[in-house]
Order: C-alpha cells, then structure tokens, then sequence
C-alpha cells in the first residue's frame, strides 16, 4: 500500500479548514483530481429545490469567464479528458481526469470552471431544461426502479432537508433564476468547506499550488448543517404508484441510525452482505427470489445510500451521508407476484433480524467483504475517493479498516448488530405498478397471494416453502395510491 | 491497490508506430484454445477473462433468438463436479468479482480477484467449460430470470428504439433481433432446453475460445494451468453459416407510440461494414461520428448549445463481425421539429460527403482516440476486456495494436468516401418514438 500525504491547511480561524488529500502515483497514466464541497441538496433554498444540483451542472456545462461552453468542449476534446459532477444531499463533488501529459492544459480549465464560472443566460435555460427532462421524462416515467428508489427517499427523509430529491421538484426548477444560481454559488461555495483530492504523477509542489489557487474561494465561516431527527416508520407503510408499466418494481426501506463512522457498521455491512450483496449470488434474497424461483432478474440489500459505478457492481465514492437508510431492492416482478415477492423478502428479513444466520455462510461472507473490498479501489480515481471518504468518516483508510475489523469478527458481535439496526416490521414499501387499484384491493380483502410461476417445473421443497412465505402477514398500516406523474412537481 | 501498466513501449509521436503499454504473451493449446497472459504491475489481484466467439448473431434458427444470453445464464448452473452453490461458494471465499456478459457477437465470462486464487479459477472455469451440467427444471427456472431481464428494461424508450431499430433494418441477418432477443422467443424458452443444449455444443468448444490472464502472473504458471485444467477440453465447433444481409436499396421508416410520458425521439441507422482489423472504413466511422455529431461538431453547437431543439444527441459506430449499423440518435424538445433536424442531419452527411473534415478535426480526434485509449487500460480487467473484444472479433489478438495504428492513415479522402459509400438516405432506416395523445 502506498503512503498517504495527507495535510490540512488551516487558516487564521480554525474554524476555516479545506483538506487535501494527497495521493501521489508516479505510475498511473492519468491525474484526477476530485473536489468536494460539503454543499448538496439540503442546502437548497425552500421553494428552489434542486438549485444545488444545478449550480453544480452549470458549472460543469457553462463555460468559465473566459471561454464559452462551447470554447471548453472544443479545448477537452482532443485531450480525452472528463470532468463530471457527483451531487448528493450534503456534497457536491467535481471530478476531472486527465492523462498526464495534458494536465497543465486541463488544469487550467477545471479551475475556470470552479472559481469563474460563466454562469451565461444561454447555458442556464439549458441546463435547466435538460434536468427537467431528466425528472419527468427519465426519473418518473423511463425508469420505474430508480423512481422506486427515489420516492422510498422521499419517505424515509420525510420532514427533512434530505426530503426531495436532488434533482429537485419541477415547479421549484422552472422558478430558479440565473441570479438564484449565482447567490447559491457566492454563499456555497467556499473554501473552507472544501475538501480536495488529488492523485496520479503530480508533485507536492504542483498539488500545494492547486490548494493554493482555490484559496481565492471565500474562506469565511461555513456551519454545515445541524442534524435532524428523522421519524421512524409505524408498521409497514405500502405506497402503490401508479404508472404504465410491464411489471413491478420494488423498494422497501426505513431509516438507520447509523452511517460508515460508527463502529458498528462494519459488522452491519456482513448482515447485508450475507442477506444481499449488491450484483452477486451470495445473498439470501438473491438465491431464494432469483435462483430458485425465477422471479426477476436480481434482488439485493444495502446499508447505505447506494450508486452503481459504471459497468462495475461497485458503489461510487464521494456521497457521504449523516443520516443513511437500509433499503432492499427488489428487481420488477410480474405484476401478480408484487405481494408474494414483498412478503418472501420480509419473511426472510425477519428471519435475519432474529438472528437466524448460519455459521458457515457468515464465515463465507467475512471472507467474502475481506477481498472485494479491496476490488472497490483498483482505478486510481476510486482510490482517491476511498480516502476522501474515509477522511471525512473519520478513518485512515477505511478499506483497511475493514480488513483489520474482519480478521476476528465473531457470528455474535454481528446478529447484536442486527437486532440494534434492523428491524422487519416499521418500513415503507413502494411498489411502481400499472395493478395499484387491484393490489390495494387484494391487500384490504386479505385475498391470498400465492406465486404464480412463470415457468414450470419448481421442485416440491421450494413450493412447501412458498406456502410459508404466502402465509406471512404483511398488513399493512398504511396503503396509498399516486400516480407516477403527480410526484416531485412541487 | 494500484496498477502500473508498462509504458514503456508507448510512444506518443503520432507518426510512429503506436504499442500497446503491455506486453501479450499467446499459446495455442492443442485442441485450439487460445491462451493469452499479459504481465501487469497490479499486486496481488488478476483478472480472468474467458471469451466464447458466440453471440446473438448466432442465433440461426427461427424462433431461437436470445439463447446466446440465456446459456450465459446457464453457465452458472453447476457441473458434475460442482454445483452452482458450490462454485458461488468458492468465488465468495476468494472475495472475487465475478459476472458476464454477452453482446451481438461474443459471450464474455469474467472474474477479478486475488492471484493466489489463480490454479483454483483455472479449476472451477475449465470444469464449467468442459462439464456443464443442468437439469431441464433449472433451465426453465432460469427462464423466468431472462424474462425479468427483459422487464427490467421495456420501460425505457432506448431499449424499444433499439428493437424497432433492428428489427426493421435487417431483413434476414440475425442482427434483426437484440442480444436479448424477440420476446415472443423469451416466453418460449423454457420449452426449448434441447436447443439450449445443442446451442453449448455448437459454439463452448476449445477452437471457439480465448483465456486471458491479466495482472500480477508469472508467465509458465499461467501456461501450465491452462494446459493442466483446459487441455482435456474436446471436440470441434459447429458454427452454422449466418445468412448475410442484402443490401439496402431504399430508406426504411417506422415509428413507435409510447404510452409513457416522453420527449420525441429521432433514431436514425445506416448501414456499415464488418470488422476487419485492416480496414480503415471503421476507423472512418468512428471519427465521423464524434466529429460529425458530438460535442465540438456544427450540429451539436447549433442544436444542442444553440437553439436548443434537443437536448441529446449522439452518434456511434460499435465494431461488429458482420456489417452493423451506423447510429445517429437525439431527444427532441418539441415533436414539431422532427422534420427539421431530420433534414439538417441529412444536409451534414451531404456536406460531409463533399467536403470532408478540416486537417484540424482530423488531428483532434487523433489526439481525442489516442489519449482515450492510453488512459482507459488501468486495471487488469480493462486490459482483459479490451482483447477479449478485439479477439472475439477477428480472432486476433495483435488486431487491437493494429485498429489504433489505423488512426494514423486515416485522412480525409477516406472520410468522404466512406460517408458516400455508407451514410445515404437510401441506406439508411429512420425510427421516430413519440408520446401518445391525451395520454
């Protein structure tokens, strides 16, 4: 493992502290750089909601002072380079890569970018349509899991900054104004709540003159955001959304009151491991839903808020949360599987939160987490976020934390876990499905649900089984329908 | 973890000859296996790649579309000697980073994970290669898994814009359907385990193959395994002969009504080459489409910058075995404008055809393609990825050295001739998707 130069610079108060990590890498054919600022969504003006996550994609997609969009785009080109942007409830992060043979050239632009944005009328209208076309046209009607997964956010961090959804609420957008974005800009974006990241071949000298420049960012108080209490779910809340669709999609969810720096998330991390690890065959969910019964393509569990990088099965770093939730995500099922699929995952969730966990599948797990967590960081850009993540969680190196927790974790130490985290019976459920009428009906006349196989030949130990999972109670205490278009409008 | 790829080949001069920044080492087993192992400093971990030349485009058989991604699926399904829990098991213990993927022309079987774990992969892959095993009940299981793949997607206009796309340009090639295949053949799958069967003996045959080995190995260890472990793999593969495709002599046109909320959709396809490591007219298309369309052409400026009538538009040429399509797809704000943008889309091919690019663009997209190239191939299963696709192609793997040396010939003569000879209206077929009223 290569040594980590982390320095912290600190100004005339201490409250004004921006960080950088440092991770030089003589051997990589690229730099990146990844600046995060500690502003995200939950920092969006009240009747602006997804202000945050514009500003943040204007400066990506607006030019700087000196070069229009256009005049950057034709620049980036024929250097291959990237620059995106990662925005979340609390953080917004800025990530460039570049081979290193371009990087003056392109370092040049990503500070143009950061601290003169040109912020033009054009670009504006653009960028704005664009994100309103991504929430009705993308999020509420092309994607009915990833909408799923949005409105079970929505419910769990009900009441709360964290509420709507980053990209905001679509009359809230079309109110935004060119001069919103710029006191978002001149408010938010400071220096002292700025954490740099920057790896590759590039020297200490060049890294100290990059903090410098971004030092011209204002560097007065910045106070992030007070914890907020976040009420827990009575009973199991079914929210049915409406929507034209050919199947149904599932996610379930509640809110926990534990995130990456408590001492127990590691041994968290295993339970959801073992119960559904992200993209694998190794969960519990995914070999009872998936492998035995055929009834959708992948059903996995998390621990935490949960992007898919790219191609890979990994989570994207930079998108640290206080506040996280458990969610389960079950892959659309035939609509008329809906219950029986919800009730098969619930049953199996209490059968966790009970403890009921074998010795040898545990073991296969620890040893599982212990060598793919070190997969998560094979590319120098992962890398690097790892470490900015593991700052801000308070560890060294988070990865090695996990290996160095694993090496002698015992069965025990996880089910206590569990039985502190977990829990079967107060959750939301929301089911994207074009049967929402009917399902609320079959829920209220306590009509059975059996599995309806969409193959044949299912051997008679898993149909015995199902009779279990059919009978599992779900009664729900709440049961509402909305329709898919009504959402995030304001 | 990190990973060194050796530059010390590389050079970027754009008039000598460009290496890959890794040395290939290849071994041709007895029963025609190829074996690849490519040295990287990456400590500790390997990536392991199998890669069967067989895909969608083998799918000969009426009513059998699809089945190149569901024996994918069955690939996991257990041997004689392990079963599929089992074989999870072994990969759970590595901490691996196993899946796979299959694409119009190959099916690809990957595992990324701690070196010392290397005789065991050898082990469990070649045992699933050589003695797959499964049972009609599980086949038709796995069914249901393939049709919640196919469910997974249909609510997004892209994948039916990609079926109609298909469907309608190819008349007898099975490009006609999508890797995933036509649904009516997904919900006849689990009748159809004989074919699955006979589909394994067909195409997972040692001279259809290629094992890449990449990252931290010491050479003789990788050869001796894969000899150990591979070299009693037998038999021949049967590739049946795949009908070619007539040439296209009028525009095709088709549309799409979707019962979702939508903004219009323009898919334009043309028409274009097969793969041949030698031939420059794929590199031409490559560049054309970045040129032509993407963010530093005219067109992007003037439609999505601009007058920002939509607000996506990309082109792309993706390398295929047998002539595939040349892509042109934008998003529209206002369905009102299909007309137009259609036609300004058509007036850049003309203009193309006649004119060409300027030496400038032709030097960027030289700069754009090498940068890119050199920057993507930093783990060891990039690396493994990047030939398995060059391979699958045209079973050589020095065609990846050889497809980015072609950049250095391409000019502009070739760009107008390739733009004449491929990217017309006649040979082109247009697939519009709009929202229906008073939905």
């Amino acid at each position: 493992m290569r040594s980590i130069l982390l320095l912290i610079f600190i100004f005339s108060s201490s409250i004004l502290i921006s960080k950088i990590i440092y991770f030089p890498d003589e051997t990589s054919p690229t730099i990146v750089l990844r600046f995060q600022f500690f502003t995200g969504s939950q920092d969006d003006p009240p009747s602006k909601k997804g202000l945050a996550n514009l500003v943040a994609n204007l400066i990506v997609e607006g030019g700087t002072k000196k070069l229009t969009f256009s005049e950057v785009q034709k620049e980036l080109w024929p250097l291959a380079a990237s620059i995106y942007v990662i925005v979340d409830k609390e953080s917004t992060t800025f990530v460039g890569e570049v081979h290193k043979d371009n990087f003056d050239k392109f370092y040049k632009i990503f500070k143009d970018l950061l601290l003169s944005p040109r912020f033009d009328k054009e670009d504006f209208f653009r960028v704005k349509k664009k994100i309103i076309n991504y929430l009705e046209n993308d999020l509420k009607s092309a994607d009915d899991e990833d909408l799923g997964k949005e409105i079970l956010q929505w419910l769990i961090y009900k009441d709360t900054p964290f509420e709507h959804p980053v990209v905001g609420l679509k009359e809230n957008l079309e109110n935004i104004n060119l001069l919103d974005v710029q006191a978002f800009y001149k408010e938010m974006y400071k220096f002292s709540n700025l954490k740099i990241g920057i790896g590759g071949p590039i020297n200490l000298n060049k890294a100290k003159k990059i903090e410098k420049d971004f030092a011209k960012l204002k560097a007065e108080l910045f106070f992030p955001k007070k914890d907020f209490e976040i009420k827990k779910p009575k009973g199991k809340n079914l929210y049915l959304i409406k929507k034209n669709s050919m199947a149904s999609a599932i996610s379930i969810g509640f809110p926990v009151d534990i995130n990456r720096s408590n001492p127990d998330f590691i041994p968290l991390m295993v339970a959801i491991s073992y119960f559904g690890e992200h993209r694998t065959f190794n969960g519990v969910l995914m070999n009872k839903m998936r492998e035995e019964r055929g009834l959708n393509y992948g059903d996995y569990a998390y621990a935490e808020h949960f992007i898919q990088d790219g191609g890979t099965t990994f989570a994207i770093p930079n998108i640290p949360r206080k506040a996280q939730y458990f969610s389960i995500w079950i892959r659309p099922v035939a609509n008329e599987n809906a219950l029986f699929s919800i009730k098969m995952a619930l049953y199996e969730l209490k059968k966790l939160v009970e403890g009921e966990i074998e010795e040898k599948s545990f073991q296969e797990t620890v040893n599982f987490l212990r060598g793919y967590s070190k997969l998560w960081v094979q590319t120098l850009s992962r890398r690097l976020g790892y470490l900015m993540d593991s700052d801000t969680y308070g560890y060294s190196d988070f990865i090695e934390e996990i290996d160095k927790r694993l090496k002698d974790i015992k069965i025990e130490e996880v089910k206590e876990v569990i039985k502190k985290y977990l829990d079967w019976n107060n959750l939301y459920i929301v089911i994207i499905t074009p049967e929402a009428e009917k399902i609320k009906k079959i829920l209220e006349l306590e009509i059975p649900t059996p599995i309806v196989y969409q193959t044949p030949s299912t051997p008679c130990k898993t149909l015995e089984e199902d009779k279990i999972y059919e009978n599992f109670e779900l009664k729900p205490e709440k049961i509402e329908i909305l329709k898919a278009e009504e959402l995030f409008i304001k | 973890m990190k990973f060194l790829i050796l530059f010390l080949f590389v050079c970027l001069n754009m008039f000598a000859d460009i290496k890959l920044p890794f040395q290939i080492y290849k071994k041709n087993l007895e029963n025609g296996l190829t074996v690849v192992a490519v040295p990287l400093n990456s400590p500790n971990i390997i990536a392991f790649y199998t890669v069967v030349r067989a895909g969608s485009r083998n799918e000969v058989e009426e009513g059998k579309s699809g089945y190149a991604h569901f024996f994918e699926h069955m690939m996991f399904r257990g041997t004689k000697n392990y079963s599929s829990e089992e074989y999870n098991k072994i990969l759970k213990n590595m901490g691996a980073d196993s899946n796979a993927y299959t694409t119009d022309d190959f099916t690809c079987y990957h595992i990324v994970a701690p070196k010392e774990n290397l005789e065991k992969i050898f082990e469990i892959e070649s045992d699933r290669f050589i003695n797959l095993n499964y049972s009609k009940e599980v086949f038709q299981k796995e069914a249901g898994a393939i049709l919640g793949e196919y469910r997974k997607s249909a609510s997004n206009p892209f994948f039916a814009l990609f079926e109609k796309m298909h469907d309608t340009a190819y008349e007898v090639h099975t490009y006609k359907h999508t890797t995933m295949g036509f649904l009516k053949d997904i919900l006849a799958m689990p009748e159809n385990y004989d074919y699955s069967i006979e589909f394994y003996k067909r195409h997972y045959r040692p001279d259809n193959i290629a094992v890449i080995v990449a990252g931290d190995l010491k050479l003789e260890e990788v050869f001796q395994l894969a000899q150990k472990y591979f070299g009693k793999f037998e038999g021949k593969a049967d590739i049946k002969k795949v009908e070619e495709e007539p040439i296209q002599k009028k525009q095709k046109s088709t549309e799409i009504i979707w019962e979702n909320p939508t903004l219009p959709f323009l898919f334009i396809g043309f028409h274009g080459p097969k793969f041949e490591s030698e031939n420059i007219e794929n590199v031409a298309l490559e560049a054309i489409a970045e040129i032509s369309f993407g963010e530093i052409s005219p067109l992007y400026e003037e439609i999505i910058n601009k007058t920002q009538v939509a607000d996506f538009l990309e082109a792309f040429w993706e390398f295929h075995r047998d002539p595939y399509l040349f892509y042109i797809i934008l998003r529209l704000n206002d369905k009102e404008k299909i007309s137009e943008v259609k036609e300004k889309i058509f007036d850049t091919l003309e203009n193309l055809m006649e004119k060409g690019v300027s030496g400038e663009e032709l030097e960027k997209i030289k700069s754009r393609k090498l940068y890119s190239f050199l920057s993507s191939l930093n783990t060891p299963s990039r690396v493994s990825n990047v030939l398995a696709e060059f391979f699958a192609l045209s079973g050589d793997f020095n065609s990846l050295e050889k497809y980015i040396n072609l950049y250095k010939k391409l000019n502009n003569e070739t760009i107008k001739n390739v733009a004449k000879k491929y990217l017309s209206k006649e040979n082109s077929t247009v697939v519009i998707l709009y929202q229906k009223e008073n939905l």
